[in-house]
């Protein structure tokens, strides 16, 4: 099983690297530069520009692109052009909170998804499945961000229910200590969102896999030797399903990383999703390299834990060519 | 096995899954605790010091080094944390007043400026020093370092200590005192602090984000660079200590956010709200507005190197056809005095005496405008739009999506020209985008904007060749006022000229000026004297208060 996992690793880097260089490219196509947000018009363009290049901005595409090679193979991103920070200490202050809210999100949505997949198919394709399935479109039809912006207009800001953003309360940020309670309070609403989408997503795929699995001989066989249908279900039905779902929870992290970045940046949330938003916007350049970097290596751990969780449920999976 | 593992998983997620329901319900419980004691607060003293102000502001500060300051939030929160030479007013003209310095006094050559320093103390308890403004000259002057006001510098000659209060400023004309003063008044840092710090790594260090300085207030806390805890600094010696014990300032991605969070309670007051959220937030009621003045101006540019726009009387008669009130009236929801105005230049309104009164907006006139262009060759097609030498009078306006406002603009300005016979398209693009094409001259039309200065130092983006004179214009005459007055001493003199400027301008119409507009900052009630004024968002905070029996208590008092 490690061996297999060692090889995707192996294997990915060459992906990374060649996702990172697209993304050099298509910021070289892409209009605007750093220099017209690094001061108000009213100043000087020259004195702008001067600041831009001492970051090397204006040095030649060919000087750029080695650089942007050498920070990716190093891992060291150099400095923000916006604030000269460490690249590296922007994205560690972000990565913790962007980590909790993805974490909570991806194991809450998978465990409420499954949860309905089961109560789906418990009657498959009575009223309450029936029901539950029209839900699930129509949620997964609302895009992430429409959602994210009504939720806080109306449970934040309208009824004031939560907090409109940020991940502790101002009086909290202030003082010292981790304020659990608080951040758990922050994390209601956008982690509720994202649960809400993982979890229509996992229902989905969660049900079709226990609708087959309940058409199976040694399903019949249970029924046959008596065996309830909560036993039936829980019992026989669901850890043979299980295998697709655990290979869709590794998939869904880097998804969820990378797509958690819309509601971040709608709460105000300060992970990397909203540091990264920034970046593009501003065009710092080292700060979206470090983002092309991270999320590619987070789709490679997300296919490796895909596959170890795979084998762990359904050990014939590690004779499949693709691990 | 396999079952006891699926519900180990299930009943371990339904287990988190309450522990997090229960830990919301006692927070939003310990939320109501909060908010009934507050509500329950009544004036226990007669203090009237005290309280704290939240405000958010938008793009979070990269530094908050006083010579480095760059944006809104840069520009505010350092001038609360450092000490300038001189404080800035405005009454009609920018004025100095003493800050760090309490007096000074020029030369009879006019090159020469010794400033005498107050008394006062680094936020660390060192003294603050003359060498600690030399330092801070010779910092900015390293062409390591990005500094966007250098260019400023390059008529100073030398800056010298004469002794630990006095420094002798030499430069290397005589020009304005205010513009003398102006060019070498950047925050003073102390010398003993960042000269233990690589020039090159100043801007990037922990030392930009918590800085030591002296100035109304100090920072006692911060979150990365979302959220910083300013209090107020008993001693502080260059302007009026402050009344509120606290200022937070916190930084949000979107002004969506900004407003959410004002609405929700959780901040007191925002900087830059957008027009249409000035109208839902105060419809609410419970807060106040403040108009910064009018200084953001807003214009069409038309590229005078395109020969549909090189006749200046054409030009005249694009600005007559368009309607120019109606479209403030339109973008512009709430009618409230100061918020915007029709221009003549780019001059802003607020600068006493620099516009002449008897220039007023070129009047809309629809009929006026076709005669123009009928006797300019430019005859209606069969298909309504005009034409001249089989050249249709069809052009791409570009604007840029981010800005509401500026897309009606657009749209309106499409309007009006189809009813005079001229086609416009227009291209909705990213700011970034508008302004590559726009710095690069690759437009036909465009609708820009920018915030104006306010020094007498006036219409630079006038003379030839500057990279913000979009339209390409070139006047000799006017080239020759603009380089007159870079050394004028005379404000009276300096008047004239930026009168003369703006006639120009205003004949020769390279822009079709649509809008001033103001800045708008929205308080909340409790909040008296906040004192967002033209110069700052929160220029004046010292001045705020709040009545004793609305302020808010602290842990332990």
């Amino acid at each position: 099983m490690w061996a297999g996992i060692a090889r995707r690793c192996l294997v990915s880097i060459p992906v990374c690297l060649a996702a990172s260089l697209l993304v050099f490219f298509l910021l070289e196509a892409a209009p605007g530069e750093p220099v017209q947000y690094l001061s108000d018009p009213e100043a000087s363009a020259e004195a702008a520009r001067e600041q831009a290049g001492v970051f090397g901005y204006f040095d030649p595409m060919p000087v750029r692109l080695w650089r942007w090679i050498e920070n990716t193979i190093t891992f060291d991103f150099g400095r923000s052009i916006l604030d000269g920070r460490p690249v590296r200490d922007k994205v560690f202050e972000a990565l913790p909170h962007t980590l909790l809210l993805s974490g909570v999100s991806l194991i809450l949505g998978f465990a409420l998804g499954i949860a309905i997949a089961l109560i789906s198919a418990w009657r498959p394709r009575g009223a309450l499945d029936l029901f539950i399935s029209a839900s699930g479109v129509a949620i997964a039809s609302v895009p992430v961000f429409w959602m994210g912006t009504w939720a806080v207009a109306w449970f934040a800001a309208e009824w004031k229910w939560f907090p409109t953003g940020g991940d502790v309360a101002i009086d909290a940020m202030v003082e010292p200590g981790w304020h659990a309670a608080d951040r758990i309070y922050h994390l209601i609403l956008p982690a509720g969102i994202l649960i809400l989408v993982t979890s229509v997503q996992v229902a989905r795929f969660t049900r079709a896999a226990l609708l087959a699995t309940l058409r199976e001989e040694f399903i019949q066989s249970a029924r046959a030797r008596g065996a309830s249908r909560a036993r039936v279900l829980l019992g026989h039905a669901l850890p043979a399903s299980l295998h697709s779902t655990v290979a869709l929870f590794g998939l869904s992290i880097p998804w969820l990383i990378g797509g958690s970045a819309v509601v971040e940046y709608i709460f105000n949330y300060p992970g990397t999703g909203r540091l990264f938003i920034e970046a593009m916007k501003r065009r710092d350049y080292p700060v979206v390299c470090a983002a092309v970097i991270m999320l590619s290596f987070m789709a490679v751990l997300g296919n490796a834990l895909a596959d170890a969780l795979a084998i762990r449920f359904d050990p014939r999976a590690e004779d499949r060519p693709n691990v | 096995m396999l079952l006891s593992a699926s519900l180990r998983v299930v009943a371990a997620a339904a287990f988190v899954a309450a522990v997090v329901g229960l830990l919301a319900v006692s927070k939003l419980a310990t939320q109501l605790e909060h908010r009934l004691e507050r509500t329950a607060t009544t004036p226990a003293s007669a203090a009237d010091r005290g309280d704290e102000i939240r405000i958010a502001m938008g793009v979070e500060p990269a530094t908050l080094l006083g010579p480095f300051a760059e944006n809104d939030a840069e520009i505010n929160i350092s001038s609360l944390i450092f000490p300038w030479l001189t404080n800035l007013q405005f009454n009609g003209r920018l004025e100095h007043v003493p800050g760090l310095a309490s007096s000074w006094e020029r030369s009879a050559d006019g090159k020469t400026i010794a400033y005498h320093l107050k008394e006062a103390v680094w936020d660390d308890g060192k003294p603050i020093l003359a060498s600690d403004v030399v330092f801070t000259y010779r910092l900015v002057s390293d062409a390591r370092i990005p500094f966007s006001r250098r260019e400023y510098l390059q008529r100073i000659e030398s800056v010298e200590a004469a002794g630990d209060r006095t420094v002798k400023v030499k430069y290397k004309n005589a020009y304005l005192i205010d513009n003398q003063l102006s060019d070498i008044n950047v925050g003073v840092l102390p010398e003993h602090v960042y000269s233990k710090i690589a020039p090159g790594d100043i801007k990037g260090t922990e030392k930009a984000l918590a800085p030591v300085g002296h100035g109304p207030f100090r920072v006692v806390s911060r979150v990365g660079a979302r959220v910083f805890v300013l209090e107020r600094n008993p001693k502080c010696v260059t302007t009026k200590v402050p009344n509120l014990k606290r200022a937070v300032f916190y930084f949000t991605a979107t002004p969506t956010a900004a407003k959410n969070a004002l609405l929700a309670g959780e901040i007191d007051a925002m900087e830059s709200t957008r027009i249409e959220d000035v109208a839902e937030i105060t419809s609410k009621g419970g807060y106040y507005t403040k108009s910064r003045g009018l200084r953001g101006v807003d214009f069409v540019a038309w590229n005078v190197n395109n020969p549909l726009f090189k006749d200046k009387e054409v030009r005249r008669a694009l600005t007559q056809a368009l309607d120019r009130d109606g479209l403030n009236r339109a973008v512009f929801p709430i009618r409230e005095p100061g918020l915007y105005a029709q221009p003549v230049g780019t001059i802003p309104p607020v600068l006493e005496r620099a516009i002449p009164n008897d220039l007023k907006p070129l009047p809309f006139d629809r009929k006026r405008a076709q005669t123009i262009l009928d006797e300019r060759g430019w005859r209606r097609g069969l298909d309504g739009i005009r034409e001249k030498d089989g050249k249709k009078f069809s052009f791409t306006l570009l604007v840029n999506s981010e800005t509401p406002r500026r897309v009606a603009s657009a749209r309106m300005a499409q309007q009006d020209l189809k009813e005079v016979g001229i086609d416009v398209k227009i291209d909705e693009m990213e700011f970034s985008a508008l302004n590559k094409r726009m710095f690069a001259r690759d437009f036909e039309a465009g609708i820009y904007g920018f915030q104006t200065t306010l020094s007498f130092k006036q219409g630079e983006v006038w003379s030839t060749g500057v990279p913000f004179n979009f339209s390409n214009y070139s006047n000799p005459k006017v080239d020759a006022i603009i380089q007159g007055m870079r050394d004028e001493e005379d404000v009276e003199k300096l008047r004239d000229s930026l009168a003369t400027l703006q006639k120009e301008i205003y004949e020769d119409q390279p822009v079709t000026f649509l809008t001033w507009y103001a800045r708008v900052a929205v308080v909340r009630e409790r909040f008296h004297n906040f004192g967002a004024s033209i110069l700052a968002f929160i220029g004046d905070l010292d001045k705020c208060y709040v009545p004793p029996d609305l302020q808010k208590k602290f842990k332990g008092e």
